[in-house]
Order: C-alpha cells, then structure tokens, then sequence
C-alpha cells in the first residue's frame, strides 16, 4: 500500500459527484478533491504524484489563532486539578452530544443555558472549597489575611488561567475579595474562587501565539503550548511538572518537549485519557445509550450496559498499557468477561469468580467490531446500515453523504427480512450509489444480535447470509463476517490512516479540510514509522511543528 | 452564616413562600396589560395523513364551508380537548425539498423556503465528515424577537428548549436538533435538561429580603470581574474570534437582567424538578411534562416570551412507551411505514399539548383573561406522512387577544401555501407586518381568515 494512495482516500470529501458511480473507483467514494466542496481546493501537492511523505516533513499549520473553550468534561477535570476532592457538578453545553469525540472549537459559543451551568458548578465549588479555608490558604503563622490571600491569588489563579497574571487582573481579584471580605474572610476567598472559573481565561484555551505578523505562522506561547500538550494528553491543566517546564519558558525548546509529551503519555491519567479518546471514537464516550426492546431482550438492563462498556474500557486499557497496535485494536482475541458477557459470548466463566476475568475468544469474534459494547452501540433502527455506515465513516473515513435530492425512498414498504430490504436499496439506481458502500459491510454483522449474541442460523433453522463486499478501499474483497472483515482492517494502510485522521481532528478540535493534507499525510507516515502502537497516535502529533504553531491568522 | 442565593432559593423550598417575579412589576406602566407570547413546537417525523386528515371545516379561497363543522382524524383526535381554542390549518405544504428530508424540513420551516441543500451544504464546521443542510436565513423566532416590540420587555429573550436531542447525525453536524438560528444564522440549540434550565430561570428570584441584597451584590461584584476580564481577553482576540465572547457577554447580560428583577408577584415557585436523565425514552414523558411546566412559570413571570420547544430531534429516536411497534424510535419507524404506532405517536403528542393548552387556560393572566388568551401556541411537523412533504400537519392554539378564533378547521388544500403564510399572518398579530417570510418565491402572504 502507497502512502499516496491512503492520503487519497482519507482526505475524501463529498464531492458534487456524491455517492454515485465510485463503487469501482479504487481511490474510494466520492472522490473528487477539487470538487465544489473542498472550500480550500485539494492542490495542496499531496494527492498527485506519489512517494511516501517523510514522517519529519514540515508541513505548513493550518489552524488559525483562536480560542478554544474547554469540553464540558474539561472544565470538570480541571476544576477537579485546582481543588482535589472537592465534587463538581457537570457543566453541559446545549447542542454537543455528551462524549462526542471532538470538541469543536468553533462551535457552541456560551448561551445563557450554558453561563448558567458553569455558574452553578463554579458557585458550588467555591462554597466547597472555603469549607477548609486554613487548608486552602496555607498562611504562614502572624502572615496577614490580605498577604495570606496575596499568595493564595499568585499560587492558584496562573495555574487556572494558565498563564501569568498582570497587575490589574491581580488588583481586581483582590478588590473582588476585599468586597466579600467585609462579612468574612471566607466569603472573600469564595468570591474569588467563584469569578476565577467562570471567568473566560479559564473557560477559554487561548492559542494566540507569541506575535501575529499577518500571513507568517505564528509560534504558541510556552503556556500555549504546555497546556495545548496537557489538554491533550491528561484531557486537563498541565501537571506540576509540565507547569514548571512552562513557567520557565523550557518547553518550547524541542527536546523538553518531546520528553515531557512522552512522560505524560506514560502517566497513568495519560493511558486512561488515550483509552477514553478510543471509546469516544467508538461512539462509547457516554456509555452505551442504545436502546433495546425490553420485550424482545429483557436481559438488556444497566447492569448489562455498565457490563458491555466495561469490557471495552478494559479491552483498551490493556491495549494502551501493553503498547498494543492497532492491528490488535481489530482483530485480538483477549479480552475481559464477567459472568454476564461470558453467557453473550459463550466463553466459560471460572467458578467462583468474580469480576472481569481475562478470556479468549471464540473464532467468530474478534477485536472491537464484535464486542457487545460496539455492537450493542450500532442496533439502532436499521442495523444493516448503521454498522456498514459505522465501517466506511468510522473505520475507513469514507464519507457518506446524506440522501440525495432525488432520492424516492416510497419504494421500500419496510417488507421482507433486513437482507431483503438491504438488497432493494442497494439495487436501486439513486440510494444504491450510497448504500452499497454501507450495506455490504454491514450484512457481515447479521450472524450476530442487537445483545451481540452469535446467532449463526435464524428462526426457521436456515443459516444466516452474512455475505458481503468490501469495495473502494485497499483490502477490498468478499467478506462474510467481523471477524474476516476485522482481518482486513487489520491489514489496511486506510484504516490505520483513518484513525490517525480522527486522532489529529480530536487533537485540532476541528473536522479535517483539504489544508490538513500534508499534516494527516506526515502523522500517518510517522505512525506507520513508528510502528502503529496505540500511543504513537499521540506522539505523532505532538511531534508536529503544526501542533505548536497557529497560521498568521488575517 | 453566609447565604447564596442559590442557598437561599433552595431554601424557600414548594411553596413556602409567595414570591415575586420580575413580572408585572416592571409593568407598573401598564397596569392590567398582560404580555403577548409565542411557543412553538415541533413535532419530528409526524404524522399519518389519512390518520391527520380533518373532516369537514372550511375551504379558504374556494367551496367556503363552516370552519366550526369539522371532525378529528384518528392521529389528532386527542386535541379534541383543545378544540374550543384550536384552529387546524389544513393542507400547507413543504417546498423544494431537498438534501436530508428532516434536516431540511426543520430548517425550511422555521427559516423559509431557501437553504443550503444536500450535498452543497458541507457545514464548514463539521468538515469532510459532516454532512447535511444548512441555513441561510434566521429562524421566525429570531426575526420576531428582534422586530416585534410585543416581544420586547423579559430578561430572556427567547428560550430553545427540547424534549430530546438525539439524532443519528453526522459527526460534528448539530442542525438536527436545532430549530432555531438567530440574525447572524448561528444555531441556537436547545436546553435538554429541564433541571438546568429551572436554575437558570428561576434561581435568581427572590425576596427583598436583606439575604438576597447581599446576595445580589455578590452576583455582581463576581459579575464585574468576569466581564472585565471577557474585556481584556476580547481585545487580544482576532476579528473572527471575536463573536464567541461576544455571545459569552450576551449570555452574561442576560444573567445580569434577571439580577434587577424586582421582587413581586403573586406566583408561588415550585420546588425544582427531579434531576431526569434527558435523552432517555422512557423519560419523555416527564421531561415534557417538566419542561411544560417551566414554560408556564416562565410565561406567569415575564421571564421570556419566546419559546421555541423541539420534541424531539429532526431524526427522533424517541420511542414512547407504551405504543406497540414503535420500539426502533420514531424516525427509524417512518422508514417502516408503520401506520399504526405512527399515528398513536402523533396522537400522544397531540394529548400532551391539548393538556398544556387546557392547563394554560386555567391559569389567569396580569389582565384577567387567561393565560392561553395571550399565548399562541403553534404546532407542527416538517413531514405529511414518512418523509412526504404535501400536507404538513399544523395546529394553532390560544393567542384569542392575538386574533386567533378557536374551534375551527380551515384548509388550503392545492394553493401553493406554506408555513411561511402561517409566519406572515403571526408576524402581523405580534405587530410586525410582514408580506413574505423567507424566500418570497416559496410564500404568498398571509392566510386569509386565520387571524382577525
């Protein structure tokens, strides 16, 4: 496989041309990248010609200055580094699908819903936080309370604003506590507190770099950039150490850089944090929310739920520690089971046990296109087409673009089996452009259940066609179940691509354009160089020049 | 012993105290006028047409008829509890559909005619993995907040609000579950989660008692330093970063509105709902009934006078319970063209708003007259049947001091006519005469008869 040929197909934008006669066209669907869709034109030199980029190319950055807000779940961990037990309520943005992969940056500007939410949580975390105000402050014996509150400003605002304060920010905080003083020292302090996390330079990731000078790339400050590493890594602030290396202006040398990317990706918070990222691009990031007819699968409780997700975690986790590869991602066959999923699989569960044990599966499944969680994740509604859609968009990052104008979708009366319905739309001249990238890799999943459960021959006793195809990318080929068709995502450059694709747009906080070529081209090369361990993802972005600088912006 | 205001509002606890509301005491210029105001409800992926279909009413513009002499369909039956205060505005059509039929559908509607279709309307946003529709317009809502001065007056300009947004969308695409985009055409997307929002209306109401100066004088001394330091950080900013925080300092003013409210009404504040996992289908049904709530409380203090409320998503995964067949959701149904839970689902709708408009009569006004006198409810669907777009169900409610006469079904049936008509004639009854909404090829003016 050419790198020329995976940066072609992972770069696929829905062109004018849709879906429709890219079945036989090896660069896979839609592919068209100077189509009216492409905003910023495909001609960033990469597509043509051939040639492996180099892992160390230097591509241009392609984000601009901006500010990014944290996630909601950022904004907890955060809170969380700054008072360690203290609980925060959950922040929730309007509009964002609660662990959704990326946190868009450019979506979602604060409403009043959500200036009231982070107002309630900063509310009661400041009242929290004051309940042991000697242990917050920390004054020294005979130190004054305004000296004590002084220190208290220096130590804790930085580290939440990440970023030195200036006088008249320091001033004012001062002012603020001096107000709320006026009953007692306490209500000054969690006035204080209150204001820091609702104020924006918490609330807002700022990647304005050193010195805009329109049209020249732009450096990250060493705040900037110690805390785009952290928020990236740990998912938080930097940690003590990162935040030292920051202070003193020592992270923007490349070498401290480099070691504390690696340091922090081998901290337990790292690997936790890298395995979450994995189940929000499973579509698990807030559990598994399918729901189930109770009638037809009573089993289907939240105990089962929390069983299934709990598999997954476990299964990545242990990937993540062990340094495992994204061949393993799909096709291991080791995996954890308490006595619940080991009655869905069918895998003995030792007697007396407890908890999740480690198993090995049986061959009709393997890596996570057969675990429950995933699985039980894509039973909504038609199955066929939600796993085929989840594989292509997913797994392979080939676009399906949504039905087209002309799309008379009257035809298909919801008669006959899935597979039936399935072949209708795929035979059909209009949806069958679409649907044959999708349905025929979702067939391959039909021997299994909306629980997951392996059910090679249906009702009546005849065997399950689970026939498929594999098309339009660089494993194409007949594949007749998960297991075939993890074999062959184990195998494809695409796919490997794909996830790096998705790893660099979490880490941009944006969906990929056509200006993101060379970068999506030098991060999988540099994956693949490094061997396509799970972490790899991380440090081949990190490594990046585009990582630590911002585009001169207007 | 410090008390918050959050404190102290919990502390007041179910009706313990009569409280205040910034109400009608900011109306001491126009003592016994009671405000206007609009909910609008979207009701995804509906209905049945044979099962919507009205018998009788009168043909606008042709055969005449009596709009008083009509009879329910079996998907619409259960307004029939609404009937005295309901007009049934049949045979409205969608136009130029195109791209996604849900996504679209929503957009067209509550923007007008034009948007950005099918495969064109890559969200720049949501890059090559995100597909859909996008608008080039504002909502009706939006226009109406802006132009109506009715309209003018609450601390919230307008509430988005939904009863679950789960769509299957494109990574990143949010226009799903979005019905409502202000001036600059930026998605507003609806609050869930009926708790939240209960605090984010209703915490800030309080007694003038000597707890609540205080509290006051906290919020906006803490208030002050946030926005100054919104200030320092928006001058640092590049021009097209800037609208963020300009949304952020909206969004505190707003907080900053209701902090002035004065302390009065006769309004006793309920206890705040139980926390309900929103997105959850067995809980619906209360999350509606929560949110129904809010919206009546709201209404009674003048904290807003626009509502725009979702359902569901533009691709409901909703699956009610109780109705038999529906257990894929709502959306994935219409696929099935399964008419029975299609039309038992558009009827539970149906029972749901009846109750609320009935409840909203009941409920007596700053004027004397009703609360529904001055509320006009309007309900309606994106689709016909499945994904067809001709005769799209809609409802009107209330609004009798708008101009809106109950009891009556009044159809337009083969005119060419859209919910843009529908939004031209309430534009007018808020004050704000309007002869086209949107795209003027895809609206002919006002419907004739509904209001006046």
């Amino acid at each position: 496989m050419k790198a020329s040929n995976f940066v072609l197909s992972s770069v696929l934008l829905a062109a004018s041309s849709g879906c429709r006669g890219t079945v036989d066209n090896p660069g896979g669907p839609g592919v068209n990248p100077n189509g009216a869709a492409g905003a910023a034109g495909g001609g960033t030199g990469l597509t043509g010609g051939g040639g492996s980029p180099s892992p160390d190319a230097v591509c241009s950055p392609a984000t601009a200055p901006r500010v990014w807000r944290l996630s909601d779940e950022q904004f907890s961990n955060a809170v969380s580094d700054l008072f360690p037990g203290i609980t925060v309520p959950a922040v929730v943005t309007p509009g964002r699908t609660k662990g959704e992969l990326l946190n868009v940056a450019e979506r979602y500007p604060v409403d009043g819903a959500l200036a009231s939410s982070v107002r309630t949580s900063a509310e009661a975390v400041a009242a929290d936080a004051v309940k042991d105000l000697p242990g917050l402050l920390k004054c020294q014996a005979g130190q004054a309370d305004a000296a004590c509150v002084g220190a208290f400003v220096d130590r804790f605002v930085p580290r939440a604003f990440r970023r030195p304060l200036d006088a008249t920010e320091r001033a004012a905080l001062l002012a603020l506590y001096t107000a709320g003083a006026k009953t007692a020292s306490a209500d000054g302090v969690r006035l204080l507190i209150d204001a820091v996390l609702q104020s924006p330079s918490f609330l807002y990731r700022t990647e304005l770099g050193t010195a805009v000078v329109s049209g020249k790339p732009t450096a990250l400050t060493p705040y900037e950039l110690a805390t785009n590493l952290s928020f990236l890594v740990l998912d938080s602030l930097p940690d003590v150490e990162l935040w030292s290396k920051a202070q003193d202006g020592s992270i923007a040398q490349p070498q401290v850089f480099t070691q504390q990317a690696a340091r922090l990706l081998q901290t337990p918070r790292g690997r936790d944090n890298l395995s979450a990222i994995f189940l929000k691009w499973l579509g698990l990031g807030a559990g598994i929310t399918t729901e189930l007819d109770a009638t037809v699968y009573p089993e289907y409780d939240d105990s089962l739920r929390q069983s299934m997700l709990g598999e997954s975690t476990r299964f990545i986790s242990g990937l993540v520690e062990q340094n495992g590869t994204l061949a393993d991602l799909m096709t291991s066959r080791k995996t954890f089971v308490d006595g619940r999923l080991a009655t869905i699989y069918g895998v003995p569960y030792p007697a007396g046990s407890t908890g999740f044990v480690p198993t090995t599966l049986p061959s009709e499944r393997a890596g996570i296109l057969t675990q429950a969680g995933v699985l039980v994740g894509k039973s909504r509604g038609h199955e066929i087409v939600i796993r085929g859609k989840f594989v292509r968009r997913d797994l392979f990052c080939q676009n399906i673009p949504s039905p087209p104008p002309t799309v008379n979708i009257m035809q298909f009366d919801g008669s006959g089996t899935e597979r039936q319905q399935s072949a209708k739309r795929v035979s059909d001249s209009v949806c069958g452009a679409c649907h044959s990238l999708m349905d025929p890799l979702g067939v391959t999943f039909e021997k299994f259940d909306a629980l997951a459960r392996y059910k090679p021959t249906a009702a009546d006793g005849t065997p399950v066609d689970s026939t498929g195809q594999l098309t339009g990318t660089d494993v194409d080929g007949p594949v007749a179940s998960p297991v075939e068709l993890a074999a062959r995502l184990g195998l494809s450059a695409t796919a490997r691509a794909c996830v790096s694709q998705n790893m660099l747009a979490y880490a941009l906080g944006r969906e990929l354009t056509p200006a993101d070529q060379c970068e999506q081209a030098r991060v999988a090369t540099q994956v693949e160089a490094l061997g396509s361990h799970l972490p790899d993802l991380i440090a081949a972005i990190v490594r990046s020049p585009t990582f630590a600088t911002r585009t001169g912006g207007q | 012993m410090h008390v918050s205001r959050r404190s102290f509002f919990r502390g007041v606890g179910a009706g313990t105290a009569a409280i205040f509301g910034g109400t009608f005491a900011r109306q001491a210029f126009g003592q016994g006028v009671a405000p206007k105001r609009l909910l609008v409800f979207y009701m995804p992926n509906s209905s049945i047409r044979a099962n919507w279909a009205p018998t009788g009413g009168r043909v606008v513009g042709g055969a005449g008829g009596d709009a008083t002499q009509f009879s329910f369909g079996t998907a619409n039956s259960t307004l029939m509890p609404a009937k005295p205060y309901l007009t049934l505005v049949d045979g409205l059509d969608q136009k130029n559909i195109g791209g996604d039929p849900h996504g679209s559908g929503i957009i067209r509607v509550m923007t007008g005619g034009t948007i950005i279709a099918g495969e064109k309307a890559k969200d720049p946003m949501a890059g090559s993995l995100g597909m859909g529709n996008l608008p080039v317009r504002p909502s009706i809502d939006q226009i109406l907040v802006d132009q109506s001065a009715a309209l003018k007056g609450p601390p919230i300009f307008s509430l988005q609000l939904a009863g679950d947004t789960r769509a299957d969308n494109g990574r990143s695409d949010i226009h799903m579950h979005v019905m409502s985009y202000d001036l600059k055409v930026t998605p507003l997307p609806p609050d869930a989660e009926p708790t939240k929002t209960f605090t984010r209306l209703f915490s800030n109401i309080m007694g003038s008692s000597q707890a609540a100066s205080k509290a006051i004088a906290e919020e906006t001394s803490v208030l002050d330093f946030i926005k100054g330091d919104l200030n320092r950080l928006y001058q640092r900013l590049p021009a097209d970063q800037r609208p963020k925080l300009d949304s952020h300092l909206g969004a505190l003013r707003e907080f900053e509105r209701t902090l002035v409210l004065p302390a009065q009404s006769n309004v006793t504040l309920p206890p705040p709902p139980p926390v309900v996992a929103p997105n959850v289908s067995a809980n619906h049904q209360q999350l509606l009934r929560q949110y129904f709530d809010i919206i009546k409380l709201a209404f009674q203090l003048d904290l807003t006078r626009m509502v725009t409320f979702m359902f569901a998503s533009a691709n409901s995964q909703v699956v009610i319970p109780g109705i038999a067949g529906l257990n894929k959701g709502i959306h994935p149904t219409a696929h099935d063209y399964a008419v029975a839970p299609l039309t038992q689902a558009t009827a539970w709708y149906c029972d749901v708003v009846a109750k609320l408009v009935v409840e909203l009569q009941a409920i007596k006004d700053l004027d004397g007259s009703s609360l529904l006198d001055n509320t006009l409810i309007v309900m309606f669907s994106e689709t016909g049947q499945y994904h067809e777009f001709a005769n799209i169900p809609v409802a009107l409610f209330g609004g009798s001091k708008l101009g809106l006469k109950g009891g009556r079904c009044l159809r337009y049936t083969g005119q060419g006519r859209t919910m843009a008509d529908v939004w031209t004639g309430i534009s007018g009854a808020f004050g704000v005469p309007m002869t086209t909404f949107g795209d003027a090829a895809y609206n002919m003016g006002p419907l004739p008869e509904l209001f006046g």
